[in-house]
């Protein structure tokens, strides 16, 4: 059975790694100042985008051997994810912040996606190493 | 589900990466189906079955709690 899914040639999953791996290096550049002439908004859009677009690049790369089993954790992994943000920002998040600060804090796109993409690579690895 | 996935693949002395090779899939996968960690699709069990040379119900065999 041919696989179509539409993923990403596997390479993408080591590109990923490396730019997922500039985003500490960007705040330890951000803390000596380097980027002290940008404004904190672009700042925080920059380190967002990259943290993003690696976690895209390793969920979205395809693995060495895609068979059904990979594709069955794929979609174990997706529900996790999906349910565990609509949890996490829908009810945990502003009762936490309710409860400790007396304040309900606004989300943005940002934290939502890469939440998202974290649990899902999360749970991806997990189910992965538990099924070897 | 039960299955004699195992027996079979000793049976026709294959490795599960020479048999993950025929079947297209990966050793992860051979593996996790002898130790019914996963349950393959249709279409897997009729690739098995071909490979076995023995019908599908010969293979898997449903448990009391399926």
């Amino acid at each position: 059975m041919e696989n179509r899914q539409h993923l990403l040639p596997h390479w993408f999953k080591y590109l990923g790694c490396i730019i997922s791996g500039i985003t500490p290096l960007l705040f330890i550049l951000s803390d000596k100042g380097i980027f002290a002439g940008l404004e904190p908004s672009l700042m925080k859009f920059l380190v967002f985008t990259v943290i993003i677009l690696g976690l895209s690049f390793i969920t979205f790369a395809r693995e060495k051997i895609e068979d059904e089993m990979i594709i069955s954790i794929r979609s174990k992994a997706i529900v996790f994810s999906f349910a565990t943000t609509i949890l996490y920002f829908s009810f945990l998040k502003p009762l936490g912040g309710l409860i400790l600060y007396n304040t309900i804090d606004e989300v943005n796109s940002y934290e939502i996606i890469s939440f998202m993409l974290l649990c899902y690579l999360c749970m991806f690895y997990f189910l992965r190493r538990k099924m070897k | 589900m039960k299955n004699t996935l195992k027996l079979e693949r000793v049976r026709l002395n294959l490795t599960q990466q020479e048999l993950a090779r025929q079947l297209g899939v990966s050793r992860q996968t051979i593996n996790s189906i002898e130790t019914c960690r996963y349950i393959p699709s249709t279409v897997l069990s009729l690739k098995l079955s071909a490979v076995f040379n023995k019908p599908v119900n010969e293979i898997f065999e449903l448990e009391d709690k399926d």
